[in-house]
């Protein structure tokens, strides 16, 4: 049995390049074919050629996948080391985050009320470059509720930052609608995602985003402008309301036009194609 | 100034098993004639001199414990009786336990009657493993024919103790990827136990044993043979049939078994130039069903085994894992960290192996019986050790337990023995068939 298996893998195998990888795949379909006979044979099957058959069908289309086998890209399979060097770097990163900061706070009189921002931009820069990563990975995993849940964790953190350097560091007077545009940013972000991943309910999420960006720019232009904006301002407001029956429109519009082209066809079909059949055919 | 002998990973990992056994590895070997007393006192001396460990008390240091060589007269080792109730004594002698303390670490006894002597041999699990103790009842049995002889030339290996033999046989590669198995392959949740009764103050230790009779054994092994099946992966799939039996485990249910692996096969020349010592792993197998027919049961067993039999580093895991907890922490330290991640297998098997009897005899007497077994478990663990002399197996279950586990354990018996004559029946056409190719 053996010997016949070793004969038929011999034969399969020619048809793809002889690489070690190969040889060892061989080897590999060897023991698997063999330890499939055992199995028959404890299962009381004890007709060796029909053991022989059954083995080789189980294998399948096997041509396609020794092809396969040869295509398949392999990759140095490098993650742990780079997890650790990863590590490494991030440690590295912290060391250097906080000698800078204690030079800083050294050299510059009186900066250690506003140094502190080193240490809290390192960490938020370490955390949204984690967040990059996982972007990336889940994006490439084809898990798209995780991977939009990213944009606001940087998104959040950019803005936070934002603010303390324009309150702290630059004294900028209502600093604090940084957290309105945060607002927009994250709805404009997670539209744009639903889109890009051909997300189920995209077209009911793009009224509420518009909606949402509507409203928040309402209120930064009024606090900016002045009372005169409030009114008629808030027509701004009705924005998202506007586009949901645009899109309603352009929906609807798009559906009758693929429905009338089909309708097109069928009717051709019907009162136009000739066939032999149609004379002579009966439903029952 | 007392001499000092380093505690080695696997002394300490014996030292740490205490929660869930005695620690003591037991072996009884009959004869069919007298041993002459006199003669074995100058091997034990000879062995007990050559390999310091087995005179030394173990010191639990917080630190860094290890091996104090103590002073000892082979009367602390050996007892020489004439027995009137055979089995009596050596259940006595086996269900015995040497405290670390000691200044020796193994005992023997020589019951003798009717002119055939009983010898019996406990050791200290930190000391040996049952591959190693195999090798010292032979040699013991080698220079005790060499010293009749009138030769003078005995042996013993006295090599390194270290952990770190098992990879010497593995080229440089090999080696490198197997001290990075970080993997602690203890963490199976299984919590399937043996049916035993609640811990009492009344269990005593019991070694309970089953002979499966040379007639039963030699058909089930040709069959195997047959099948390209070995004795190992039927005694597993026996195991693991009448588990589910007596267990009452549901036929779906995944019940994940250990079966201890000798790591010798990773040594250069199988062990033999090391020191005595523990080189054991174990495997897991796992079998998703219990199976209609006890072939079916096989079969899973196969399927299991297989990946850990294909496995180059098979048994090698979790190893660096224990050093490094052994190498960066302070020892009282180390074993609180090592007891927090390891799970000690509620039920398990042990497969001792053959026990030449032509490598046994002893000058004119030959072995006509004997076994060696395991630890005895403390509830709710258990384990079924085997080993193999003239065409038969023998079973034991080593526990602490009453009368009534003693039962138990008996019935476990009649299971496997019920499965074993099941699986001959089922495959009797086999018997008189050819060997698979393989």
């Amino acid at each position: 049995m053996k010997e016949r298996f070793k004969r038929y893998l011999e034969q399969q195998f020619r048809a793809i390049r002889p690489t070690l990888a190969a040889a060892e795949y061989r080897e590999k379909m060897l023991k698997q074919l063999m330890d499939r006979a055992q199995e028959l044979r404890i299962k009381g099957m004890d007709d060796e050629d029909l053991i022989y058959d059954m083995c080789i069908d189980e294998l399948g289309d096997f041509g396609a996948t020794l092809a396969a086998f040869d295509e398949q890209e392999h990759k140095v399979a490098n993650a742990k080391r780079n997890a650790l060097l990863g590590a490494v770097c991030g440690v590295g990163a912290v060391l250097a985050l906080v000698v800078i900061y204690l030079i800083v706070s050294f050299l510059v009189p009186n900066s250690w009320g506003l140094t502190w921002l080193i240490l809290v931009g390192g960490a938020f820069a370490g955390v949204i470059a984690f967040s990059v990563v996982l972007l990336v990975k889940f994006g490439k995993a084809k898990k798209y509720i995780a991977m939009r849940l990213m944009p606001p964790v940087i998104i959040v953190l950019l803005c936070v930052y934002l603010f303390l350097l324009l309150q702290l560091v630059a004294g900028v007077e209502m600093a604090w609608l940084t957290f309105l545009v945060m607002v927009m940013m994250i709805a404009v972000f997670d539209g744009v995602m639903a889109f890009i991943t051909d997300f189920k309910f995209r077209w009911i999420e793009l009224p509420i985003v518009i909606e949402v960006f509507c409203v928040m720019l309402y209120v930064i232009i009024g606090i900016a402008a002045g009372a005169a904006f409030w009114h008629p301002g808030w027509l701004l407001c009705l924005g998202g309301v506007v586009a949901a029956v645009a899109e309603a429109i352009a929906i609807i519009a798009n559906r009758n036009s693929k429905k009338d082209a089909k309708e097109k066809v069928r009717i051709k079909d019907k009162y136009t194609k000739e066939d032999e059949s149609y004379y002579t055919s009966w439903k029952d | 100034m007392a001499k000092i002998l380093k505690a080695e990973m696997w002394d300490k990992m014996q030292y740490l098993f205490r929660n869930f056994y005695d620690r003591m590895v037991h072996c009884v070997q009959y004869y069919d004639g007298l041993i002459d007393p006199d003669v074995l006192k100058r091997v034990i001396v000879f062995t007990t001199e050559k390999v310091p460990v087995l005179h030394s008390s173990f010191k639990s240091n917080v630190i860094d414990p290890y091996w104090e060589v103590e002073d000892y007269k082979v009367s602390d080792i050996l007892t020489v009786r004439e027995s009137t109730d055979l089995e009596a004594d050596i259940n006595a002698f086996i269900c015995q336990s040497i405290p670390v303390e000691s200044n020796v670490q193994y005992k023997m006894a020589l019951f003798n009657k009717d002119g055939r002597s009983v010898l019996c041999m406990i050791v200290n699990h930190m000391c040996m493993d049952g591959g190693d103790f195999k090798y010292f009842m032979k040699k013991l049995a080698e220079n005790y024919n060499k010293l009749l002889d009138g030769e003078r030339d005995l042996d013993i290996k006295t090599g390194s103790r270290s952990y770190d033999q098992v990879y010497s046989k593995l080229t440089p590669e090999e080696e490198e990827v197997a001290r990075g198995l970080y993997k602690n392959i203890s963490q199976v949740k299984d919590e399937h136990y043996f049916p035993l009764t609640p811990s009492s103050p009344s269990d005593v230790t019991r070694i309970c044993r089953r002979k499966v009779g040379t007639k039963l054994f030699a058909d089930f092994r040709k069959i195997g043979k047959s099948l390209g099946v070995t004795v190992n992966d039927l005694m597993l799939a026996f195991y693991v049939r009448s588990l589910y039996e007596i267990g009452m485990f549901r036929d779906d249910e995944r019940l994940t078994i250990p079966c201890m692996v000798d790591l010798r096969r990773h040594i250069v020349d199988g062990g033999v130039h090391t020191g005595l010592t523990n080189h054991t792993g174990f495997m897991q197998c796992s079998t998703e069903k219990k199976g209609e027919t006890i072939n079916d049961t096989l079969i899973e067993v196969l399927r299991s085994v297989r990946k850990s039999k294909d496995d180059p580093y098979m048994g090698l895991y979790s190893l660096p894992l224990l050093k490094l907890a052994y190498t960066i922490f302070p020892y009282i330290i180390s074993e609180q960290a090592i007891k927090i991640g390891y799970l000690n297998p509620l039920i398990g098997m042990s497969n001792i192996g053959v026990m030449d009897d032509r490598a046994l005899k002893m000058g004119d007497a030959n072995i006509v019986d004997g076994f060696m077994t395991g630890a005895v478990k403390y509830k709710p663990y258990m384990q079924l050790a085997l080993t193999s002399l003239l065409g038969d197996i023998t079973m034991t279950i080593a526990i602490r337990g009453n009368d009534e586990d003693e039962k138990i354990v008996e019935r476990f018996f009649d299971m496997i023995i019920a499965n074993m004559n099941s699986f001959v029946e089922l495959n009797r056409a086999k018997l008189g068939s050819s060997p698979a190719e393989k």
